[in-house]
């Protein structure tokens, strides 16, 4: 069982996080594109022919000529990139969490799509308010639950029924990061013949 | 499960962001400040001179060639192609052989990806409140490891679709005789689909309606 174990704790992690593998592939694209523009100009520098934006000793000139170009494209150009740039530090470091919960089993890792944990706890605090599913809105969030319900009008919701099943229910699921208590939201206004 | 290097992922993704953070706060401040844009104005010219003069000096009097911008050229190929092995490496890792065993001295047993995939998938399915089953094998660290992953059906409890998937793996166990890691990963993509909460079992009478059991 040790066997299964070790390897568990590391695919937790990757599977509730994004792998930023598309970020990775467009920047990766963007240094390609770049290097081989670069490339082609010292190649056509080489066999003398005229460069396709600027040759070496072009880009060299104008990098130095900074402080003689106007002083708004500059700024706006350096902006752009600082903007770009802060862009990619913040997703490259932030951890980019799934909403996906861990279900908690001795055999396996079980990951869980949040909607699927909020559905089945729907449809449970459906039938313990005698509703239908579809007037049940349930969100979850890390470590948050949140029940809204439309009653039928004319009848009355148990409240404690209600929050008692759908706690029940999380508690059954036994989930990672653990969730706190359900919040219940009885909308005033009821639907008719539901 | 895949072979992605997530660390090496967000390595080049924050790199080239504080490369780029640094070039434009640096040229904003440049032609902001004054002092930058004097100490600028004073060696620039300078630092271009000599940086021509490195690059453009050809190694061989009359011919083009400068032995640095060569070297520059080859270090950007190399850079481009690893920038390509890098794309081609996201997302890799799934492998089609589940076990290979030495059997004492008579030989090796190797098992196939496809006997578990099949084993499960068809069991997966047979349970009505799973819409649809995907076993893939993976290599990871030495071991190979099953990813299950599967679809169900509005409001299917997924502790109870766990606990199933958990005794079909305890039984393929039992019948391989090694316990394999498993990755089970429950979605449901319900804002996408319209199946109902019910359907209707084609396999009995037509009229007969089965609905998920009221816990």
């Amino acid at each position: 069982m040790s066997a299964v174990h070790s390897p568990s704790a590391r695919m937790k992690r990757r599977e509730t996080h994004s792998p930023r593998s598309l970020v990775a592939i467009v920047v990766a694209i963007a240094l390609i594109l770049v290097f081989a523009w670069l490339a082609t100009e010292i190649v056509l520098e080489l066999i003398g022919r005229p460069p396709l934006l600027g040759s070496p000793a072009e880009m060299l000139h104008g990098t130095a000529a900074l402080t003689s170009a106007p002083i708004s494209w500059v700024v706006t150009g350096g902006a752009v990139l600082a903007a770009i740039g802060i862009v990619l530090v913040v997703l490259g470091l932030t951890p980019g969490r799934r909403s996906r919960h861990v279900l908690a089993s001795a055999r396996s890792v079980i990951v869980v799509d949040d909607e699927v944990i909020a559905s089945g706890l729907a449809r449970r605090a459906a039938s313990a308010a005698r509703i239908s599913p579809d007037n049940v809105r349930v969100t979850l969030a890390r470590r948050t639950v949140d029940v809204r319900l439309t009653p039928t009008s004319g009848v009355l919701v148990d409240r404690s029924a209600v929050l008692d099943a759908v706690a029940g229910e999380l508690d059954s699921y036994d989930l990672e990061p653990a969730l706190r208590p359900p919040r219940l939201q009885v909308e005033s206004r009821g639907q008719v013949g539901a | 499960m895949t072979s992605t290097n997530r660390f090496a992922n967000r390595l080049l993704i924050v790199v080239v962001g504080i490369v780029l953070l640094c070039a434009g706060l640096a040229a904003a401040a440049v032609v902001l400040n004054p002092t930058a844009t004097t100490i600028w104005n004073q060696n620039a010219p300078r630092i271009r001179a000599a940086a021509e003069s490195l690059l453009l000096t050809p190694a061989v009097p009359g011919t083009r060639t400068g032995w640095v911008l060569l070297g520059a050229l080859a270090a950007l190929v190399i850079l481009i192609a690893l920038l390509v092995a890098f794309i081609w490496r996201q997302g890799g890792g799934r492998t089609g052989r589940l076990l290979v065993r030495q059997t004492g001295e008579t030989g090796t047993t190797i098992i196939e990806s496809d006997v578990a995939t099949g084993l499960l998938q068809d069991a997966l399915t047979d349970d009505p409140e799973i819409l649809a089953a995907h076993v893939t094998a993976y290599a990871i660290k030495g071991t190979t490891a099953l990813k299950i992953a599967v679809t169900c059906r509005r409001g299917a409890s997924p502790q109870r679709i766990g606990r199933t998937i958990d005794r079909l793996l305890t039984a393929l166990d039992d019948v391989l005789g090694v316990d394999i890691p498993a990755y089970v990963q429950i979605s449901g993509g319900f804002r996408a689909r319209m199946t109902a909460r019910t359907r209707l079992d084609r396999r009995t009478s037509p009229t007969n309606v089965i609905a998920p059991a009221n816990p």
